[in-house]
């Protein structure tokens, strides 16, 4: 019998980290929600095997992935037609959409590009945002990235140096007026 | 301004470690509430659970009475051969399931010559409105699209 109060502080101590995996990848905050709680209830149904397991942040990221891919595939032709039909003007589009650095919260114009990343990573195009996940943060190859998606090799990596060259042109802006980075930039001139 | 190998470096080294974000404080009361309500549905009788949930013999006899229910309205009168008449006759609940089995007569009758034409022809229409819905979805996209690059 699984204590109901162990198994909540376990719930509590890697509720961020399932979160963000499944946030990062799905894009939306109510389906990150949902997927996030079926990962904690699979996690009570195998809880005696994972809870003394040194593995279990790890078990907890593979799930959320997988789940959060499998909710993906089912609205992939969706997201695939809507990102065939998206070319270098829709690009532009989303980087215009975001908020400009400077109607940003004062926090994240103290330097921290890794908020702006974040907000930014969130909003990409779902095409463009899971493969540059999955390879960024869950580590995974070209290979099992194209392998999970269904997907071509190449266009794995033609849409990661999109949502890559995506993010840079949303950071540009931001590092002009960032005291620190033209200090270093200007030495190395 | 940042070069962009420059950039491409801070990508390469920010994208791995950014923090984590935080889950909605409704998650772990959300995951909480459903796991108790899991308990409570696996400790109900198997009657008051899903049909999944029921034994062999429950789901076995359900289905025999609902055969027997369907065999009475749609065809009653066949069942009735002239040894269970002559009981019927005598038996106010047969004389009961005879009324029945003429009532599920009528029914069948109205549905062949009503009801099966106009619930395939309703189908049809379904079908036809989807498509159009489909269709005109697809034609509404890509015109708007078409003239956002212009």
């Amino acid at each position: 019998m699984i204590d109901a109060n162990e198994f909540e502080v376990f719930v509590k101590n890697y509720q961020d980290m399932v979160y963000t995996t499944a946030i990062r990848l799905v894009g939306n905050p109510a389906d990150a929600e949902d997927i996030s709680q079926q990962v904690f209830l699979k996690a009570y149904d195998h809880f005696d095997d994972i809870r003394s397991s040194g593995s279990t942040g790890g078990w907890l990221k593979t799930v959320a992935r997988n789940l959060s891919l499998n909710h993906l595939s089912r609205y992939r032709a969706r997201w695939r037609f809507f990102s065939e039909m998206n070319n270098e003007e829709s690009e532009m589009e989303y980087v215009d959409s975001l908020a400009a650095p400077d109607t940003l919260d004062r926090s994240l114009m103290e330097g921290d590009y890794r908020e702006m990343l974040n907000h930014a990573l969130v909003k990409l195009p779902p095409a463009q945002r899971v493969p540059l996940v999955l390879f960024h943060m869950e580590n995974l190859a070209y290979e099992d990235i194209a392998a999970h998606l269904g997907v071509s090799l190449s266009k794995v990596k033609t849409d990661i140096h999109r949502g890559r060259a995506a993010l840079k042109k949303y950071l540009t802006p931001s590092l002009r007026g960032d005291e620190r980075w033209e200090e270093k930039h200007n030495a190395r001139a | 301004m940042p070069e962009p190998d420059e950039l491409d470096d801070l990508l390469d080294r920010e994208l791995p470690r950014l923090p984590m974000l935080s889950a909605p404080q409704r998650l772990a009361p959300r995951v909480m509430a459903a796991i108790r309500a899991k308990a409570a549905a696996v400790t109900a009788p198997w009657w008051l659970q899903s049909w999944l949930a029921w034994p062999l013999y429950a789901r076995a006899g359900l289905f025999a009475a609902a055969l027997l229910i369907a065999s009475i309205f749609f065809s009653g009168g066949v069942l009735l051969d002239d040894q269970v008449s002559r009981y019927a006759s005598q038996n106010p609940l047969a004389n009961l399931l005879g009324d029945f089995a003429a009532i599920g007569n009528a029914i069948a009758l109205l549905w062949q010559k009503i009801g099966q034409p106009l619930f395939l022809t309703r189908i049809v229409v379904c079908v036809a409105l989807y498509s159009v819905c489909v269709g005109l979805g697809t034609v509404m996209f890509r015109v708007a699209t078409r003239e956002k690059v212009q």
